[in-house]
């Protein structure tokens, strides 16, 4: 069931939530709509659940599997809408929760108690929650509401599934557990879904394609890999994961990271995993040459999957540099040292963006 | 830095007050609650049976008495469910909608609590009284609305309004509106959205307000006294029918009949105070099952991301 949106606007007031945005989802894709908050995301969301209107604008096209949003009511349109706050129907049971898209049904399409109850069973078991069936949202655990809730959506059978930041309020370990479990159940039913997320980890990491947005606009949309390797502009980059940023410029296809002024001025951006760090200024892959930067050690942090090494330039500016822990110990680095920092890789943006 | 331990010289300060100054302050409060309102409540209860039980009795077998009970029952029966039912309306509107001239709605919601009885009175008279614009209409279909139970229902259904949209407003306000966008999602119709889950949250809040009125639809005095014309056995409420039995000077019976409100207002009072306490606690759960950005998020208006 696919969804199309093409040339959307909408304002509040003076706040332009969405400018000119087109985006594309396939059948049975797993999107995440990334962004900081103010970035729209929410609002193309809430728009394409048909909850607000776009504003009436030429050329504004909003599908849902082939139908405009007018064609149908929010109830015909086989949306199943998970709330970052679970937005659970907090005076019936976990239950009655799921079972109550049910049991509004018209008479005639209402399946019979035992077909409800199987049903309820059903998705409680997919959740894991089986022995809380009468429990009161109020006696669960945010993630077990969160799974409540989604369980709530799953039982309509939806065409698509729409996350508004659904683990936005969890914390670490049990957003990480769900995330997982969300990408298994997506790999199990199919059900087209789109995730809204400002964590990018959390993007990367479970999503098929992303929608990174910025300023009520699309800035790229590609896999993951696409957006991490290849981002459009120096906010995908910037939002993406930390990265460190050189003034330099390009000359023949070389960066040269000398910082000085001029009109081949650029940006550079490198993320932490594409620097190495050196005793000697020799044994850079340039030898030393325009790609070598001297820095002296400000900080080790030896915990975590990588080690993260954090060092401060002659003109001051940090660099944060990310070596496996081998490497780390091979360095055998203490706060204080002067070091030389070198580019494996690294990407340029002309100046076109400014954080 | 500096406001910490000044803030902590304060708070220590507050529980080391000398035992004599609390107990005068206390003495002084209670003394104030016990002259202003504990005494004029037992007033009325001993002047009531002063002439002893077969008096208190009988004051209300009188049929006068008890066409004005009847009567108040009446009024407020009708009163009460309309003003729940355009005060749901209301209250819904402005709890959920933004629109133009909304304040000025909100105001006008407010009105009846900044006018005096009297003049809502007054306001009935001129607009249903026989000078008045709809007097000759009214006269023609013969429809008596002025000293007959239309105008005392009217001046009623006034001066209650507010109180049930002004209880839900906040409620609706605070809750928000994310379990009603589910129920549509999920595919209830309106009907099925409002008595399956807007009504059950705000169940409480709103038996809040009908207590309210309640009470003050049946104690109310000034509004109707102007409308009802004071028929006996016809247009009187207890409130009239205790101020003409005390311009009669039988004293004994207007206390008993006004007891009948005293008592009124006492159990409302203990209506209220349970209402109270179910609806901190029904709050203290949603917070609870929200988490507290929830609950701050539900009060923000719109949904931007």
């Amino acid at each position: 069931m696919s969804i199309e949106v093409r040339s959307l606007h909408k304002t509040f007031g003076d706040f332009v939530a969405l400018r000119d945005v087109s985006v594309e989802i396939g059948s049975g894709e797993l999107v995440a709509l990334l962004g900081p908050s103010g970035s729209g995301k929410t609002t193309l969301l809430r728009i394409i659940a048909g909850l607000e209107a776009p504003d009436p604008h030429p050329g504004t096209v909003v599908r849902v599997d082939g139908a405009a949003l007018h064609e149908r009511s929010a109830g015909e349109r086989g949306v199943g809408f998970v709330f970052q706050h679970y937005a659970l129907f907090r005076h019936m049971t976990v239950f009655d929760n799921i079972a109550f898209g049910l049991t509004v049904r018209p008479r005639a399409q209402r399946p019979s108690k035992e077909q409800i109850r199987h049903k309820v069973n059903e998705l409680l078991q997919l959740i894991q929650l089986e022995g809380l069936a009468g429990r009161f949202p109020s006696q669960l655990s945010g993630g077990q509401r969160q799974r409540v809730a989604l369980a709530r959506a799953l039982a309509i059978e939806p065409r698509i599934l729409l996350l508004d930041e659904p683990f936005g309020a969890l914390d670490a370990k049990v957003r990480q557990d769900l995330r997982r479990w969300l990408r298994k159940l997506h790999e199990e039913l199919h059900v087209t879904t789109v995730l809204v997320t400002h964590d990018q980890e959390e993007a990367l990491e479970v999503a098929d394609r992303i929608v990174v947005m910025n300023h009520a606009r699309v800035e790229q949309a590609g896999t993951p890999e696409e957006v991490f390797h290849h981002p459009a502009s120096g906010f995908v980059m910037d939002f993406l994961g930390h990265v460190n940023l050189f003034h330099g410029r390009m000359e023949g296809g070389q960066s040269i990271l000398d910082g000085a002024p001029g009109p081949d001025a650029a940006r550079i951006y490198v993320r932490p995993f594409e620097l190495d760090i050196h005793r000697e200024a020799a044994e850079t892959s340039d030898g030393g040459g325009p790609n070598t930067v001297k820095a002296r050690v400000a900080r080790v942090l030896a915990a975590g999957p990588a080690a993260k090494v954090e060092l401060s330039r002659a003109d001051g500016e940090p660099i944060l540099v990310e070596l496996p822990h081998t490497r780390l110990r091979e360095l055998n680095l203490t706060v204080g040292d002067d070091v030389f920092v070198s580019l494996k890789e690294a990407r340029i943006f002309s100046e076109d963006y400014s954080i | 830095m500096m406001a910490e331990p000044v803030a902590g010289v304060t708070s220590t300060r507050r529980y080391t007050e000398p035992p004599l100054v609390r107990a005068v302050l206390l003495t002084i409060a209670l003394g104030f609650l016990l002259l202003f309102l504990g005494l004029p409540l037992l007033a009325v209860f001993q002047e009531a049976f002063r002439q002893g039980w077969r008096v208190y009795t009988e004051s209300f077998l009188d049929p006068a008495a008890l066409a004005a009970i009847r009567l108040t029952l009446l009024v407020t029966a009708i009163a009460v469910p309309v003003n729940a039912l355009f005060g749901i309306g209301a209250a819904w509107l402005l709890a959920r909608f933004s629109f133009r001239g909304k304040s000025v709605l909100l105001t006008l919601v407010d009105l009846p609590f900044s006018i005096s009885p009297v003049v809502v009175g007054l306001m009935l008279v001129l607009l249903f009284g026989s000078q008045s614009l709809f007097g000759g209409w009214l006269r023609e279909s013969n429809i008596q609305v002025l000293f007959a139970v239309p105008g005392i229902v009217l001046a009623t259904l006034f001066v209650t309004f507010p109180f049930i949209a002004r209880e839900l407003i906040p409620l609706l306000q605070q809750q928000g509106s994310e379990e009603e966008e589910a129920a549509i999602l999920l595919g209830a119709n309106g009907w099925q959205m409002f008595w399956r889950v807007t009504l059950p949250n705000i169940r409480w809040g709103l038996l809040y307000g009908v207590v309210l009125s309640v009470a003050r639809a049946m104690g109310e005095f000034g509004a109707v006294s102007v409308v009802s014309g004071h028929i006996r056995g016809a247009t009187n409420t207890i409130p009239l029918h205790v101020e003409i039995l005390y311009n009669d000077y039988q004293f004994s019976s207007a206390f008993a009949v006004a007891s009948l409100l005293a008592l009124l207002a006492l159990l409302s009072l203990l209506l209220k105070a349970w209402l109270e306490w179910r609806i901190a606690r029904d709050q203290l759960a949603r917070a609870e099952a929200a988490g507290v950005a929830g609950s701050l998020r539900a009060t923000q208006p719109g949904g931007l991301s």
